[in-house]
């Protein structure tokens, strides 16, 4: 679209308002991204495999959006860097802000509305908060709305009408779904240049940008409108919306959300907006508050719809735990104790790593079986954390299992590199040295594992390295001799079974304590009390104290005096002080969520849980 | 390089040379009328320099004068083939097949390729090198023409030199000399053959994509290959189909106008495709265990016989052991497409016992199936142990018979069998057998065998078994081909292996399937599950699996009393 050259009294007031609100821009969604939201990124790297070959480059030109889903992938790979992804996405969204930017500027020179350019950048932004939507999607905006720049700078008809039509096709295959964004631009574009003819504005180019002609239009918009539908009947067969919105904007590709066609309409609407908006108005620095202020208060809320600051807890547990940061995790209950289970299994985790389970585990709220494993859901989460837990305790092949099916689960049906990763590992340790090698080869072709797999693929046959190796070799010493089912429902067997053919084994014991603890069911705790000589404890943890002195205040009239175990007077005098309350008070409950509220006791008496895991009914196919 | 192509390549250069033309060829048209400035006898000759002829030296003046810049092209040109050939003698030295080293062993290529039995219209059988190198040479020689490919670790076989090559050699033997060149110097291995035989493969094959993981699946397609190129295309799509689980793809004796799968879904059923035309029936009734589940069609298209069957995955815990797969229950009925009724008989739906795997005989007059006795699950899982059984099946009544009859016993084998695979001429039965169980596809032991219904003997396959799980079999429809899905190599992810069956019943060293880059495998995450061979393509698309997965409804099928048993 032609613009006007027209310029207002406080130009250079304007340009550095502009520049001024860019570099804010691009240092608030660097930060968010870097301090705020930076596990985020590292999950999302993690559940995709980019791999840097020929083949892989080709499969991906094949689809339409290839180029920006490559583009994305391999722009994500660098999300394993703290400070690569926050710079990456800063980038694009200055990107995305910058070409909007030049596209409303030809609509309405006034500087004055330059904020508006920052709601698709502000919008991409937010999406980029929810896991499922990738990166890709960003790379594709990007790239539709530079052929919207490039079409909207076409004055000549004809020439826009043939930009048009190799722009929407390009578009397509290049970036996929966005190319509705370039439609609407065109859509806009030719309405606004419509409407400006019949206002009779004297511009400098009137005579030479008079709109489509009514079957260019269509035509454009027939074939804007047959392209999916054509690659659909003949080469990429998926369903309707797919072809349309394409793989790469949303990850679950049966569902299409709402902020898509939003995010996509963003310009076409601006550019309708801004239209109306005064041009030749000399421009006031209130108007430039009071959008700040307006696309501010948008952020912000957009920020707590969209921002998930839970599952960035969820992460940042699920990262320290897979980088075995066991001391990180521990500090970092501390700032943020568990929301749920996934988080909580984790701390768990990283209480058996550092032999506190014991005296520890009731310092964190407790919810059962669920908060120690993670019963297998068809989902790529819980199966991948759960795959930790199985995987710290030797339990190998059931680790692989859940591995296994979290990368099948992942919602964009691809491969996820940590899964690979562990799938490496778990079949090296198993000796399975030819799949083993199989992972590791796929592995060679990414950037940020090759070096990790190149060095793996020395241990492969070599059963004296990986047997003096401080993480397999360990986990071959723990792994099961005697097989079984694995069942998540029977890991107090499971969890004994290992203790016997391996009675020093001190993660299993700790974790079959606390599996008692967290049913409540004292009598195999108190039977499995004695496990604990061949496990060379000085002292009695706090959490079993704890279960001691209750059960013996079961059984007897005096537990204080009467006991063979070595229980702590600390221990002894705290469940005095818990009996008198508990006794004594009707508001009970409340007075000892405050004071005892970390002891087995008051789980026990308070906390209402599910006794047996439940788990999903599973099937073959 | 190889010494043919530098040969080649030297002799172009010198025709080129030679031709008094081609200068001025390349010059362009402008030159076209410039008179010849070479002597005749001259390999080159440059105007107002020496030359040397035969041996004697002239020194002559050119008839005519050249322009300036056109000697320079002239001179350019020159230096150019002189720094070509300056290249190629030194590439030649560097690779100077003068110092090959001889080895007595078989190059370590992946596919294993050596002395196997191709047919003659099966695609190119690229390979690459296991190890690293430099460089690789591969020349394929037959009687009749021989041609050399090159790579740096793989051999991709031009198609249309292949295609040339095998239909030459029909019948006949190929030899493929490897060399490889490694720390400049080449080392050539010992050749193996390729037997080419004259027994054509049907040449599609169609299979399910899965990843061989444990339960969970979101990406599942129905795939079918030309194995006369590298064409591959989608049958059906779980995509299109609201994520239904589409179980495995079965031809009626490798026809492809009549083939069936299951679709698990609530809008599901069993697609029944007949010339292209699809019925959804759903099999589940209230008297049968489950809806259809191992099934395989009546050779005249009436029936389609099926285990009906609960069956419950487990996951093992120790290293060498990934999955148990085992059945609860199981029985084996007929569903008869025409009257839309499943045909029940008491021999095949004992209580006492685990019956599954049917498969008509070539004829239709017998069934063949596994049978176990009953044992408690999950805690006799061992014990089960199949029998390879028949019983005579009645088309026109569509009856079954009175007796069964073992052909071989898991009691006397102390193995148990699956998936018993009557070949399309009658003579044989393929099926697998292995420990225990009835899920061999992880079962590392499970290997095919060969029964010979004239006599009931059972050949052991060693040719063609490994010592991961070979299973997943079917035969070409003229019997002297079959397919099977071989775990070997990895151990877990299957792949499409085909080995030659002469008419004596002696089985050839299988060959992979394959593929256009030799590399494909070694990135490729799925399984081929059930191969089966069909001799023309599939008549649907996964457009037409779509419209019937949405448009029709599901037939019910009605469950007989017993009453058409045959006395």
């Amino acid at each position: 679209m032609p613009g006007k050259n027209v310029k207002t009294v406080d130009g250079r007031l304007a340009r550095n308002s502009a520049l001024l609100s860019a570099l804010i821009f691009f240092a608030a969604v660097f930060s968010f991204f870097a301090f705020f939201y930076n596990k985020h990124l590292h999950f999302e790297e993690e559940t995709q495999l980019f791999l840097t070959t020929g083949d892989f480059f080709t499969a991906k030109m094949k689809l339409p959006g290839g180029l920006s889903g490559y583009l994305g992938g391999f722009l994500t790979q660098f999300y394993h860097l703290d400070l690569a992804g926050p710079f990456i996405i800063a980038v694009l969204l200055l990107g995305i802000q910058q070409l909007t930017l030049r596209i409303l500027n030809r609509v309405n020179v006034n500087p004055a509305w330059f904020l508006l350019s920052f709601l698709p950048a502000v919008n991409g932004m937010l999406i980029l908060c929810d896991e499922f939507y990738p990166l890709s999607g960003i790379v594709g905006i990007l790239a539709a709305l530079f052929a919207g720049w490039i079409y909207t700078g076409t004055d000549n008809r004809t020439k826009r009408f043939i930009s048009g039509l190799l722009l929407i096709a390009v578009t397509y295959w290049i970036a996929g779904g966005s190319f509705l964004m370039l439609v609407g631009i065109i859509l806009a574009c030719e309405a606004l240049i419509f409407f400006k003819a019949r206002r009779r504005l004297k511009t400098r180019k009137d005579n030479q940008s008079s709109t489509l002609k009514g079957w260019q239009l269509t035509v454009l918009v027939v074939v804007a409108a047959a392209i999916p539908l054509l690659v659909r009947q003949f080469l990429v067969l998926q369903p309707l919306g797919l072809a349309y919105i394409t793989e790469f904007y949303y990850d679950m590709r049966t569902v299409i959300p709402t902020a898509i066609p939003v995010i996509l309409a963003l310009p076409a609407i601006l550019m309708a907006l801004v239209y109306f908006l005064p041009e030749n108005k000399v421009m006031h620095g209130s108007v430039i508050f009071a959008q700040a202020g307006i696309l501010v208060i948008l952020w912000y809320f957009g920020l707590k719809l969209w921002a998930n600051f839970s599952a960035e807890q969820i992460m940042t547990y699920d990262q320290l735990v897979r980088n075995e940061k066991w001391k990180e995790v521990l500090d970092y209950a501390e700032k943020e104790p568990p929301r749920n289970n996934l988080s909580l299994a984790m701390l768990n985790l990283a209480l058996a790593k550092t032999n506190r389970m014991g005296d520890q585990l009731f310092r964190y709220e407790q919810n059962g079986f669920n908060g120690l494993f993670l019963p297998f859901a068809k989902e790529y989460v819980a199966p991948m954390m759960g795959s930790e837990i199985l995987f710290q305790l030797g339990l190998i092949n059931a680790s692989q299992e859940y591995s296994f099916e979290s990368t099948e689960t992942t919602p964009n049906l691809d491969k996820s590199v940590r899964a690979i990763k562990r799938l490496a590992e778990t079949n090296l340790i198993n000796g399975q040295y030819e799949v083993a090698g199989k992972y590791l080869k796929i592995l060679q072709k990414t950037v940020f594992y090759r070096k990790w797999a190149g060095e793996t693929m020395k241990l492969l046959y070599n059963e004296d390295l990986i047997n003096s190796h401080p993480v397999y070799g360990a986990k071959r010493k723990l792994a099961p001799k005697r097989d079984f089912f694995f069942k998540i429902q029977n890991m107090e067997e499971i969890l004994k079974l290992m203790i016997r053919e391996n009675p020093s084994n001190n993660m299993a014991f700790q974790y079959l304590m606390s599996f008692y603890l967290l049913n409540k069911d004292l009598r195999n705790f108190m039977n499995s009390l004695p496990m604990m000589n061949t496990m060379k404890y000085i002292r009695i943890p706090v959490a079993y104290e704890e279960a001691i002195m209750y059960v013996i205040g079961l059984a007897t009239t005096n537990p204080m005096a009467n006991t063979d175990f070595r229980i702590s007077n600390e221990t002894k005098a705290r469940m005095q002080a818990y009996a008198d309350i508990y006794t004594t008070r009707r508001d009970a409950q409340q007075i000892l969520g405050t004071r005892f509220g970390n002891t087995f006791w008051y789980y026990l008496h308070y906390k209402q849980i599910e006794i047996t895991p439940a788990e999903v009914q599973r099937e073959y196919h | 390089m190889n010494k043919i192509f530098r040969l080649k390549l030297i002799r172009v250069i010198l025709r080129f040379a030679q031709d008094d033309n081609f200068f001025v060829r390349i010059w362009g048209a402008g030159m076209r009328k410039a008179p010849s400035f070479a002597h005749p006898c001259s390999p080159v000759c440059l105007p107002g320099h020496s030359v040397i002829s035969n041996g004697a030296k002239r020194n002559e003046k050119s008839p005519c004068s050249i322009p300036n810049f056109m000697l320079k092209r002239f001179y350019a040109l020159c230096g150019f083939f002189l720094f070509m050939g300056s290249l190629i003698l030194f590439f030649s030295c560097n690779g100077d097949h003068q110092q090959i080293i001889r080895n007595d062993i078989y190059p370590s290529i992946y596919p294993d390729y050596a002395n196997v039995t191709i047919p003659y219209n099966i695609a190119p059988l690229n390979f690459r090198l296991e190890a690293d190198c430099q460089k690789v040479e591969a020349v394929f020689s037959g009687r009749k023409s021989s041609f050399t490919v090159s790579g740096k670790r793989k051999i991709i076989i031009p198609v249309t030199k292949w295609k040339k090559m095998l239909e030459e050699h029909e019948d006949d033997s190929l030899l493929v000399s490897v060399s490889v060149l490694n720390d400049g110097k080449w080392n050539r291995y010992r050749p193996f053959c390729l037997y080419v035989s004259a027994d054509r493969i049907d040449p599609f094959l169609s299979y399910r994509l899965i990843e061989p993981g444990y339960e969970v699946y979101y990406k599942l397609q129905i795939c079918q290959r030309n194995l006369e190129n590298f064409d591959e295309k989608v049958l059906a799509d779980n995509n299109l189909l609201d994520i239904g689980c589409i179980n495995c793809h079965t031809y009626s004796f490798a026809d492809p106008e009549r083939s069936f799968f299951h679709l698990r879904h609530k809008k599901g059923g069993t697609m029944v495709q007949v010339n292209g035309k699809f019925r959804k029936i759903n099999t589940a009734t209230d008297s049968t265990i489950s809806s259809g589940v191992y099934g395989n069609w009546h050779p005249g298209g009436r029936y389609i016989a099926f285990s009906t069957n609960v069956i419950i995955p487990e996951f093992h815990s120790i290293n060498n052991l990934r999955l148990e797969v085992y059945d609860t229950v199981s029985d084996v009925v007929a569903l008869d497409l025409e009257n839309n009724e499943i045909i029940r008989s008491r021999l095949l739906d004992d209580p006492l016992r685990f019956e599954t795997f049917p498969a008509f005989s070539a004829d239709g007059k017998r069934l063949f199936f596994c049978s176990a006795e009953a044992v408690s699950m999950p805690g006799n899982y061992r014990q089960a142990k199949y029998s390879l059984c028949a019983i005579d099946f009645d088309p026109s009544a569509g009856a079954f018979g009175i007796r069964i009859d073992t052909l071989v016993s898991a009691r006397a084998t102390g193995k148990t069998i699956s998936e018993p695979k009557p070949s399309p001429d009658g003579k044989y039965i393929l099926y697998t057998s292995f420990g225990y169980g009835n899920f061999p596809v992880w079962h590392k032991e499970a290997n095919l065998h060969l029964l010979r219904l004239s006599d009931l003997r059972v050949d052991t396959l060693p040719l063609v078994n490994s010592d991961n799980a070979d299973s997943y079999h079917s035969w070409s429809s003229d019997s002297r081909w079959f397919v099977f899905a071989s775990k070997r190599g990895d151990g877990v992810y299957g792949k499409p292996w085909f080995s030659h069956i002469d008419a004596n019943g002696r089985t050839t060293k299988p060959f992979l399937m394959p593929q256009r880059d030799p590399e494909f495998y070694d990135f490729f995450m799925k399984s081929y599950n059930i191969p089966e061979l069909s001799s023309g393509p599939a008549p649907f698309t996964p457009e037409d699996v779509r419209r019937a997965f949405i448009q029709l409804e599901a037939e019910p099928v009605d469950v007989n009393d017993y009453k058409t048993e045959k006395p």
